[in-house]
């Protein structure tokens, strides 16, 4: 072969090399958003696991340092609940709930405790506060739960499931674009009518595929008339 | 051929590229660069469009807007003046001059050619998702940059075949 073109087939293949590693480095490792979300929900795991293992040690001592963990936990639950006005979290309450009581009767202070402590894991393990506001009001709100790795578009998708609502979409992925929710579409009212997306009261500047959560954030979609 | 004539004439056809893709800024994607390429590399060889490529890039993008995107364009161009290499060594075999027709067909796969190796850059970028949109949301005008490539070939190879016939390397 020509020395000419074996140099410029070698030049051609190097690149190509590097333009794929780079390719698939951003294709699978998207970096700072959800390097640092592993790692915050990696903590929280571990804080969460050490106060289960402390209340379950306590829990096994007399009834003096039960009284005083229910109070603890109860002052606990209190500021919980503070905090969480509307708290349907999540089925799991409930059917913990039902099996504490059909279960087989214990003494009191242990059921509440344990109760206290499932209530008080599950709302640790917390959720995300999803709003969908249409151009009458609001036309659902719920907590969905949290998973690592979610996008804004991902809570609203496990929302518009839970009460039977469509969701038209285009793209696919990072790149998805919501066109409709429940029968509401863009440009229903007007050129400039659509839907938008907030987290924690602020509209963030990527779209709702490519937008990582973090636990706890609020998320509202709202139909805007005017862009 | 000698340096002093390569060189005047990488000059005459660069100074042709440029300026034709200047001229045609407004119409977008329309240009006769990538055929002019393909009918010199056919003519003079690779190492001759190698060089017209990079002259021709590097000094065009310093008017219309120099950035990432011209490291792309150039290993684009280099890439079609690869593949226009090979087809001019299998005619040379043939010992056959290459047909027009063929030859403008070429030129019009080669224009898809070039929009995908320019819209890698988005994949270095972004990864897969940008790469696709960026891709598919362009390929109006690799249209547009085929069906040129297309007639310019048809309108510039007899012309030139004919203009450099002293310095043909077949």
């Amino acid at each position: 072969m020509n020395k000419t073109k074996k140099y410029t087939l070698i030049f051609i293949v190097l690149c190509f090399i590097f333009i794929g590693g780079a390719g698939i480095y951003h294709t699978c490792f998207v970096p700072n958003q959800e390097a640092k979300e592993v790692v915050e929900n990696k903590e929280t795991e571990s804080e969460v696991s050490q106060q289960v293992d402390v209340s379950k040690e306590t829990s096994q001592q007399d009834e003096s340092s039960q009284e005083k963990e229910k109070k603890q936990t109860s002052q606990k639950k209190e500021k919980k609940t503070e905090q969480k006005t509307e708290s349907q979290t999540t089925k799991k309450i409930d059917e913990d709930a039902s099996n504490q009581k059909t279960s087989e009767p214990k003494q009191q202070p242990q059921e509440t405790l344990e109760e206290v402590e499932e209530e008080s894991q599950i709302e640790e393990v917390a959720s995300i506060n999803v709003i969908i506001t249409g151009v009458d009001g609001v036309m659902a709100q719920d907590y969905v739960e949290f998973e690592e790795g979610m996008s804004a578009y991902d809570a609203l998708k496990i929302l518009a499931d839970n009460y039977e609502m469509t969701v038209k979409i285009s793209g696919i992925g990072q790149a998805v674009y919501v066109k409709g929710i429940n029968g509401l579409m863009e440009f229903d009212y007007g050129g400039q009518s659509g839907w938008k997306y907030k987290v924690n009261g602020a509209y963030p500047s990527l779209g709702a595929g490519a937008y990582i959560l973090k636990d706890g954030d609020q998320v509202e979609w709202i139909y805007s008339t005017n862009g | 051929m000698g340096k002093i004539q390569e060189i005047s004439l990488i000059g005459i056809l660069a100074a042709v590229n440029i300026a034709s893709r200047i001229a045609l800024q407004a119409l977008p994607n329309i240009k006769p660069v990538t055929s002019i390429i393909i009918i010199s590399v056919l003519l003079f060889g690779l190492a001759f469009g190698i060089k017209l490529t990079l002259v021709t890039t590097l000094v065009s993008n310093m008017y219309l807007g120099m950035g990432i995107w011209t490291f792309f364009q150039i290993l684009a161009w280099i890439v079609i003046c690869l593949l226009t290499q090979c087809m001019g060594d299998f005619y040379r075999r043939k010992n056959k001059n290459p047909s027009l027709l063929v030859m403008a067909v070429f030129s019009l796969v080669m224009g898809y050619v070039f929009g995908l190796i320019v819209s890698l850059e988005q994949f270095v970028i972004g990864g897969l998702p940008l790469f696709i949109v960026y891709y598919s949301a362009g390929l109006l005008f690799d249209t547009f940059h085929a069906v040129g490539n297309f007639f310019f070939y048809l309108i510039g190879a007899p012309l030139l075949w004919r203009v450099f016939k002293k310095y043909r390397k077949c």
